[in-house]
């Protein structure tokens, strides 16, 4: 009898047990409170649109046919497929300018054969402060590269060349 | 069991002084921390003025920056804001029989894309610290973004603004 109350004794807890307790118990609640928190906040989702480019597409690559290699209104995801980016909106292709001389002076005259493609894209975007603007949080950032697909064509290393936010939609 | 008992108090009265140190500990090292971070620099806090650049930009980058903007670094922090955007010509040498030959790209569709952009931190022993901590440097490349952009930018210059 004797060795069993000394033994719950023992075990039991003392004032300063609790104390930690209440403290661990605390800072567990407030984490989770500030999780909440910031889950919580509802971000705004804006309509943008941005322009890729891909420079140099060697066009006897695609049978002659650079423009007709994206449909209108394509979908526009990540290269390995899993987020989506937006659709396609326009698409066109620019000649390809080199640097070379002429006369002494530099002109820049057309490529044979090489042209820069140009992908519009829309899409709608999740906006936070210092976090730019995020589709399928992926940051879209005129400046950037990043590996498309666009419908049925790998686009690697293009170039994002222009941004712009559009509405607010929530 | 009388004397047991005053025994495990006076132990758990240690124990309580111990987590009181330990607090104690915390919140001294954050107020010293605080100080060296804002209050050490606050005598010295200014503002610079920084200029960074970068060559052979697609010119219609230049439609998604604007005065007044925000510049972030990448993990999201306040970096500074921009005072000015420029797109600059962006020259392009070639070399023909021996000799070079300079000329600059089409401006319409390169350029030279410079930033002017404000800064708050302090100079210590002729190093500017960002914020108080992050040195910056003639030469240094950065990557700055604003809500539309993504900025590869190589600073310039770095100046005192006067206030």
């Amino acid at each position: 009898m004797n060795t069993k109350k000394e033994k719950k004794r023992q075990f039991s807890l003392t004032w300063v047990d609790w104390v930690l307790l209440v403290l661990g118990v605390s800072v567990l609640l407030l984490g989770w409170r500030y999780l909440r928190g910031r889950q919580s906040v509802a971000l705004p989702t804006v309509s943008v649109e941005y322009l890729l480019c891909l420079p140099a597409v060697k066009v006897e690559d695609f049978d002659g046919d650079v423009d007709g290699l994206i449909a209108k209104s394509a979908s526009v995801t990540t290269a390995n497929g899993t987020a989506s980016l937006g659709r396609v909106k326009r698409v066109w292709s620019e000649a390809h300018l080199t640097p070379t001389i002429k006369d002494g002076a530099i002109l820049f005259v057309e490529t044979p054969g090489r042209v820069d493609l140009y992908v519009f894209v829309e899409a709608n975007a999740v906006m936070r402060q210092g976090d730019g603007l995020r589709v399928s949080d992926i940051r879209i950032a005129a400046g950037g590269t990043g590996d498309f697909r666009i419908g049925n064509f790998l686009a690697n290393g293009a170039k994002v060349v222009s941004v712009r936010k559009g509405a607010l939609l929530s | 069991m009388k004397q047991h008992q005053r025994t495990k108090r006076r132990g758990s009265i240690l124990d309580l002084f111990l987590i009181l140190l330990f607090l104690l500990c915390i919140v001294g090292a954050w107020i010293r921390w605080q100080e060296l971070v804002w209050h050490g620099v606050g005598e010295s806090e200014t503002t610079v003025e920084m200029i960074a650049q970068s060559d052979g930009v697609d010119t219609r980058i230049l439609s998604c920056l604007s005065a007044g903007e925000r510049l972030y670094t990448a993990s999201g922090e306040l970096f500074g804001s921009v005072r000015s955007v420029e797109g600059k010509p962006h020259s392009v040498i070639l070399l023909e029989d021996g000799a070079f030959v300079q000329g600059e790209w089409d401006i319409s569709r390169q350029c030279r894309l410079e930033i002017h952009a404000t800064l708050t931190g302090a100079w210590r022993d002729s190093v500017f610290l960002r914020e108080g901590r992050y040195p910056i440097a003639v030469g240094q490349s950065v990557v700055l973004y604003t809500e539309c952009a993504e900025l590869h930018l190589k600073i310039v210059k770095i100046m005192s603004v006067s206030p």
